[in-house]
């Protein structure tokens, strides 16, 4: 792919987009960190795990979802207008992953719900 | 860390705030934590890091570790006090060398010769006071080995004991895999480098020479020592 007069000054020799796009890719701001949220949750469920909890990768998920909003759990479950005492009870590993409702699973979408038998709900 | 930063910049009140929900035991600020204070938080992690002497790291590792350190920092919220003054990853900075030592101890690094240059590179401690000479070591393997007595005994006409030491030495860490030897035998013997590779071509020049012109000494020149 050739673009003609890309650069500033207006220059006109030909540049090869490739070319750009590598330089792109390789500059600093061109790398910006992001949370691995499914990595977090993984490593919280493992924790959680160890304390016996019923349901510890469904809390790690919802704790997850919540701590990525950054929001303690009383405006997350007003929010996600989820029972706030659904919402302790799941954080706390005593429901099963089908208990999770749509709007938490929405939040935090990255989770692989999937694999806690869930299908994300898009919707 | 100002109080007047946005929650994203990591603000002090911000920062507060979680470590007083982590001490309440509100799990989901491990991962606000993490979110919201990673880049401090891998900054402090590669310090330690470089401090141990790995100064590359992948993302994902790095990631991974941030993420133990968030986990470490809850497990001390409660200790931690927002007046002490110290940012938490400071305050516990043992947890977090920990966490850099056990990254470090699994770490390791492709030996590059660009990287790695003999003059720059640390070479290993030269041996103790009570370790035998390179010479004790030849005069005990001179009376099992025919080579190695008519090694020792060349040495002896080419040059003085202290320069066979040296030689013996410079070959033994060469062998040792020591990427500069002969800084390594210099701080040994009180010489610069340069005197001890002076030592070595003359003390080699000179067996090599025995070795041509005496046929009794002429098996040596198959030796790599003297080649």
């Amino acid at each position: 792919v050739i673009r003609t007069g890309a650069l500033a000054g207006g220059r006109s020799s030909p540049i090869a987009l490739a070319t750009l796009d590598g330089a792109m890719a390789r500059h600093p701001a061109a790398h910006v960190w992001s949370p691995d949220l499914a990595r977090a949750s993984a490593r919280l469920g493992d924790r959680l795990r160890e304390r016996g909890l019923p349901w510890p990768e469904t809390a790690a998920a919802v704790l997850t979802a919540r701590g990525a909003s950054g929001l303690e759990t009383g405006p997350f479950a007003t929010v996600t207008g989820v029972d706030p005492g659904v919402l302790a009870r799941l954080e706390s590993g005593e429901l099963a992953p089908v208990e999770v409702p749509a709007a938490v699973r929405r939040w935090a979408a990255v989770i692989d719900w999937a694999s806690l038998d869930l299908e994300v709900d898009r919707g | 860390l100002d109080d007047g930063d946005t929650k994203h910049n990591g603000g002090r009140a911000r920062l507060e705030e979680l470590m007083a929900r982590l001490a309440d035991g509100d799990q989901a600020a491990v991962i606000a934590l993490y979110v919201e204070f990673a880049t401090p938080i891998s900054a402090a992690l590669r310090s330690h890091l470089r401090a141990l002497g790995c100064d590359g790291i992948g993302r994902a590792d790095l990631d991974g570790l941030v993420l133990d350190a968030c986990f470490a920092l809850a497990d001390c919220a409660r200790a931690w006090r927002p007046d002490g003054g110290a940012l938490p990853w400071v305050w516990a900075a043992r947890r977090l060398r920990v966490l850099a030592s056990a990254h470090v101890g699994q770490y390791g690094e492709t030996f590059d010769p660009d990287r790695h240059e003999p003059d720059g590179a640390s070479p290993p401690a030269p041996a103790g006071d009570d370790a035998d000479s390179q010479v004790e070591v030849l005069d005990r393997l001179a009376s099992a080995h025919p080579l190695c007595r008519l090694l020792r005994e060349a040495l002896a006409q080419v040059g003085s004991a202290r320069d066979g030491e040296i030689f013996l030495e410079l070959q033994v860490q060469r062998l040792a895999g020591d990427r500069s030897p002969a800084v390594t035998v210099g701080r040994q013997f009180g010489l610069s480098s340069a005197a001890v590779r002076q030592v070595r071509r003359r003390t080699r020049a000179r067996l090599r020479s025995l070795a041509d012109i005496d046929d009794r000494f002429a098996p040596l020149a198959a030796l790599d020592l003297v080649a």
